[in-house]
């Protein structure tokens, strides 16, 4: 390792002071940094290193596996963070060999096993910086939010590059680069927050717009001419319980959010006022009017009705979405620990890590959280006025009983209304596109139908406001519902006799129309769905299909059985590898002569890799060789090429005296004083 | 090209975008590789890592890192990108660069050489410190039809490797590059002065490596970045044959008589070895008479010669073409080793060594006491190709014309099959003593039985110097 000292210690303890884990940091930094307290006795080779990085490979995948395991919802991004953050531990073994064991710089082939059955890559790295950067991204996933982390970061960096740069350059300025890379740097990150929050907001509210889930305003088609057409992918799973007579009550209508004013093509909710919810993930949400945090009633209530609850996993990217909800819910649990804020118009809307959502919602008595009518409830626009006061007449709505009402709404657009997707043009008549709907065409899809409902009702005197979400009628895989794109849809809500009831007047053939014209590459966006499902209910499952301790067991034998085939005999594998060059022995490699030049080159007269011998020894009498020893070393140096190059085999009592000249050249050599090659002539010629 | 079937269409369009993609790609490595430093390279590296855990700046803090590591190496490409201006224009032509360069290199043997660097201008200007040598070579980039016929040698790929080429791709380009050169830090340059560093060159095949211009690298004060002033030095260097060790061997065959002694036994004429002198008998050539020793002696005296006696081989390599198997030519390059060994172990100070192969026409270099040393013939070998005509006939001739002058023949043959045992027979029935040794790649269903019973060297790929070895 040839990180300045302190340097790893340093970022050990960056780390374990940011990730609260300092108790382990002290220790492990002690460890590494104690290297300089140690000799290098022992040395490793390729294999021995390659085992260790095969070490810190395990420990990441048993780490990344643990976490899965034992992380709550949603587990991906957690567990890809938490790996990070585990980092410095699971690079330990990798540091200490590096500390202790090799102090060379490591081929980056040992960190990638794919790599390592070509030649090295000549890319070598010190591990010591690999690991403090390691530690610098490990302290990174505490998101801690003050300045200490980039301080920190600025820091390390710039302390590895100072004893790294170049001396071509007088230091004040890389000092120079390093002060201004620290305020560049600074000021960028601070514009990136800034900028990336920016940038979610807008893409946020671009992707919210195809599913209607603004609670503040929706877009209607009202008015429109065309085709309308919405996207067969799914976005929702839904799991609807058996009613009491054992069927399941279909259409399920699943809320997100109701308006109050039309303001054509728009329906607007005012004013919108979000309130927190009471409850948390462990008890759960209650939605009852003025309830309390959910106690451990509503607890008890949730454990006995599970099977009655409606459970739905839906998808949010960026962990902010609407829930989508059956009329009536008082009570939610299953959700992963996040923020609810439910509106006066029904909007739940939920804060918490992005990725799969699962939630149960219980519906029961008593009213939900959701405002008793104002006069806007009760309001018809001007324009609309003359049309449906007319349609209104024609029906005898004024004066009715609230349920008479609602049954001749219904029962007028069940006969003398079609659906269609076809968007019409208005006509001139008439001033408005609801006008035409309600007198002329008779003809639209669910928005004209809701809206006219909800005026219609209005108009007899009933509160109403204007309700969008889903439908849920299209029966998936096994129990399962599914929710598509285009099965989003819209219905009145009206306040009948004290409570909000739900009321569809679109023609029910509306779900078969719009299915009849699905895509051709419904089948593959279905297939592409249901795995992305299938890996969204595993991570927001309660229960573990196999036991966590099975698990974890599972883990440790698979870890241990792995660390042990990394560790195991490859000794072996070398032999035969080596068995299999065939190298023929070079002749006279093993010539004592080496050892003469090995010692010269410890001496700083080495011979270049080109140079002959007979060039080198007249070098050597100018390096400060006595003459006696270039003597008797051009003698050695005949002997010695007879033994290289001579294709006979050299006679037993030459070989001899080669080795017993050049083991006395040695204890001469030995015997002068080290350094500048100058050796004094003694027992030479004895 | 008309292309008739929308598949196929659609596959000569793809392998087209492959091919420029990769050709990008190695644009953009090469380029990557000489402009990062190994500091650079695990900055950039780090950068990508904090990119990706900070990509969600709320989740995690790794994106001031990423900001930080931006910064710098931000400020690194600007100051090498405005001091290269004024570097370039004060420097332009002042650096003098010579290659001390061997005329041979051997494929896959290191070859280390000087390269010598020279500041000119006043000695009392500034020191050149921390500057890196680049060796730039020089190749042509693969065309599109070059890598979609080319197949790495003994190596097999998955079909969808084989169709994305990407493999081959690289195999090809290190082949055109046909070498490595490792980068080499120079010492302290003084101005005026000159410093000369040893450049290590790997070759890879036989051939040739080219050189292009020679590369002056100055990196930035954090070490991150590398600047360049490049000079052109066009030069090359010819690699012979990867060469294996041969244990000591003896050819079998008795010495022969060859016409014209040692020096003109390869040249046509007649001139004899100098033994005595002698008494004129009638008949004997008046060219050969010692007009000296008839004017000393009043009698015609004549000059007596010896015929000489040598031991003389021939080295026949076959460049015929394969009809099975060895589609990527390994085995020829093989044989062409296995030629290249015994040209060079084989002593011919003791004997003569013809060396025979047919390329355009039949070839014969014959190597001998004052005659061609084993490097010429080594550089011949560089040079030879597999033909594409059958050329075993042609070969077959040139060694039976000189069958009365040969002690012994050895045979390399690229391949096993029909023709080549028919060859191996008609050598035999001529009356030469043969050694044969037929390359063959390892994994051909032939059984090592069929070999022995042709009296036939087996010599595996792959195991070629074990095989040698057990000769």
């Amino acid at each position: 390792m040839n990180t300045p000292f302190g340097m790893v210690g340093a970022a050990l303890l960056f780390w374990g002071w940011q990730t609260g884990w300092l108790p382990l940091a002290v220790p492990l930094a002690i460890a590494i940094e104690a290297r300089v307290l140690w000799r290098p006795a022992l040395t490793l080779d390729l294999q021995g290193v390659n085992r260790f990085a095969d070490l810190s490979s395990l420990a990441l995948i048993a780490v990344g596996a643990w976490l899965l395991v034992t992380l709550e919802a949603p587990r991906a991004g957690r567990t890809v963070i938490g790996m990070a953050q585990w980092l410095p531990l699971t690079l330990a073994p990798l540091a200490v060999v590096q500390a202790y064991l090799v102090r060379a710089p490591l081929d980056v082939s040992v960190l990638f096993v794919t790599l390592r059955a070509r030649r090295p890559t000549g890319m070598r790295v010190d591990m010591g910086f690999v690991y403090v950067i390691a530690c610098v991204l490990g302290a990174s996933t505490a998101n801690v939010r003050n300045e200490m982390f980039y301080a920190g970061a600025a820091v390390f960096a710039s302390w590895s590059l100072w004893n790294l740069r170049s001396r071509r350059y007088h230091r004040t300025v890389a000092f120079a680069m390093l002060m201004g890379a620290s305020v560049l740097g600074y000021g960028g990150h601070l514009a990136l927050n800034q900028f990336q929050g920016a940038l979610s907001e807008w893409v946020g509210e671009l992707l919210d717009r195809s599913v209607d889930a603004n609670p503040f305003r929706t877009h209607s088609q009202i008015g429109q001419i065309g085709a309308l057409k919405l996207s067969d992918r799914i976005v929702m799973r839904v799991h609807v319980p058996a009613g009491p007579s054992g069927e399941q009550p279909l259409p399920l209508l699943l809320h997100r959010a109701s308006y109050n004013v039309f303001f054509s093509p728009s329906w607007i909710a005012r004013p919108v006022n979000f309130d927190a919810l009471p409850g948390d993930a462990e008890q759960g949400w209650s939605l009852r009017a003025g309830g309390s945090a959910a106690g451990a009633g509503a607890g008890a209530m949730a454990e006995r009705a599970r099977e009655r609850a409606v459970e739905v996993i839906d998808y949010a990217r960026n962990g902010k979405t609407i829930l989508a909800l059956p009329i009536g819910t008082v009570f939610l649990d299953g959700l992963p620990p996040a923020e609810l804020r439910r509106s006066g118009f029904g909007s739940t809307n939920v804060d918490t890590a992005p990725g799969f959502l699962r939630y149960r919602a219980y519906r029961g008595e008593g009213a939900s959280v959701e405002s008793p009518p104002a006069d806007a409830d009760y309001a018809v626009p001007a324009r609309e006025r003359e049309t449906l006061g007319a349609v209104a007449a024609e029906l005898g709505l004024r004066g009715l009983a609230p349920g008479e009402a609602r049954r001749r709404i219904e029962r007028f657009f069940a006969e003398k209304f079609r659906y269609t997707t076809w968007l019409q043009a208005s006509s001139p008549q008439v001033p408005t596109a609801l006008g035409t709907f309600l007198t002329r065409t008779r003809a639209g899809h669910c928005e004209y139908f809701a809206s006219a409902t909800v005026l219609l009702l209005r108009e007899a005197g009933i509160a109403a406001r204007y309700a969008t979400g889903f439908s849920v009628q299209e029966r998936g895989s096994g129990e399962e519902f599914v929710v598509r794109e285009r099965h989003a849809h819209a219905w009145a809500r009206a306040w009948i006799y004290g409570a909000w009831v739900d009321i569809d007047t679109t023609p029910p053939q509306w779900f078969a129309v719009e299915g009849g014209e699905a895509g051709l590459t419904q089948w593959f966006t279905d297939a592409w769905s249901w795995l992305r499902f299938a890996w969204g209910r595993y991570q927001t499952s309660d229960d573990d299909t196999v036991s966590r301790p099975l698990l974890i067991g599972l883990l440790v034998v698979l870890f241990a059985w792995l660390a042990w085939r990394i560790f195991r005999g490859p000794g072996k594998r070398v032999q035969a590898f080596a068995g299999a060059q065939g190298a023929a022995p070079v002749a006279g490699a093993d010539s004592e002569f080496y050892r003469i030049e090995k010692l010269l080159a410890a001496r700083n007269l080495a011979r270049d890799a080109a140079e002959p011998l007979t060039a080198w020894l007249p070098r050597l009498a100018k390096g400060g060789l006595e003459p006696d020893g270039i003597d008797e070393l051009r003698a050695i140096v005949r002997l010695h090429y007879r033994l290289r190059f001579d294709p006979e085999p050299m006679a037993p009592e030459l070989r001899a005296e080669l080795r017993s000249r050049v083991e006395r050249w040695l204890q001469w050599a030995q015997a002068s004083p080290q350094g500048a090659g100058t050796m004094r002539k003694t027992t030479l010629n004895e | 090209m008309r292309i008739e079937h929308p598949l196929a269409m659609l596959r000569a369009v793809t392998r087209w975008l492959f091919y420029y993609s990769y050709r990008r790609l190695s644009r953009f490595t090469h380029w990557s590789e000489r402009r990062l430093t190994g500091v650079g390279r695990v900055a950039v590296t780090a950068t990508v890592a904090f990119a990706l855990f900070g990509i969600d700046t709320e989740q995690t803090t790794a994106y001031q890192g990423f900001t930080f590591l931006v910064s710098l190496l931000l400020l690194s490409v600007l100051f090498l990108s405005v001091t290269s201006v004024t570097y370039r224009r004060r420097n332009r032509g002042r650096f003098a660069v010579r290659r001390d360069l061997p005329r041979f290199a051997t494929a896959g043997e290191p070859l280390e050489y000087r390269v010598r660097v020279r500041k000119t201008g006043s000695a009392s200007g500034r020191a050149e410190r921390g500057l890196t040598l680049y060796e730039d070579l020089a190749f042509d980039w693969p065309t599109r039809a070059e890598l979609s016929r080319a197949k790495e040698p003994g190596v097999k790929r998955n079909k969808i490797d084989e169709f994305m080429g990407f493999y081959a791709w690289t195999w090809l380009l290190a082949e055109r590059r046909n070498g490595t050169v490792e980068a080499r830090d120079l010492p302290v340059l003084p101005a005026g002065g000159e410093v000369a560093v040893n450049v290590r060159l790997t070759p890879r095949r036989r051939g040739a490596v080219r050189f292009a211009g020679v590369s002056l690298a100055r990196t930035d004060p954090l070490r991150l970045c590398r600047a360049f002033v490049r000079n052109a030095l066009p030069q090359s260097v010819l690699v012979l044959p990867r060469r294996y060790r041969l244990a000591p061997i003896t050819l079998a065959g008795h010495r022969r008589y060859q016409p014209g002694g040692v020096a003109l036994a390869s040249s046509t004429g007649d001139s004899e070895e100098f033994f005595g002198l002698r008494d004129y008998r009638p008949g004997a050539p008046l060219q050969r008479m010692h007009w000296k020793s008839f004017a000393r002696l009043g009698q015609p005296i004549v000059k007596e010669f010896q015929t000489e006696f040598f031991e003389r081989h021939a080295l026949a390599l076959d460049t015929a073409p394969v009809h099975e198997g060895d589609a990527d030519g390994l085995a020829f390059e093989e044989a062409v080793s296995v030629a290249a060994s015994f040209v060079y172990t084989l002593d011919t100070q003791e004997c003569l060594l013809d060396m025979l192969f047919v390329g355009e026409e039949a070839h014969v270099y014959t190597a001998g006491r004052g005659l061609l040393r084993a490097e010429h013939l080594l550089e011949v070998l560089a040079g030879v190709q597999r033909q594409e005509r059958d050329t075993l006939q042609h070969l077959e001739r040139a060694v039976l014309e000189r069958r009365g002058e040969l002690s012994g023949c050895i045979l390399v043959l690229g391949a096993w099959d029909e023709g080549r045992r028919r060859l191996v027979e008609a050598l035999r029935a001529a009356g030469l003593q043969l050694l044969v040794l037929a390359v063959v790649d390892d994994a051909a269903a032939i059984d090592s039985a069929i070999y022995a019973a042709a009296g036939v060297h087996r010599v595996r790929v792959g195991h070629v110097q074990e095989d040698l070895l057990s000769l």
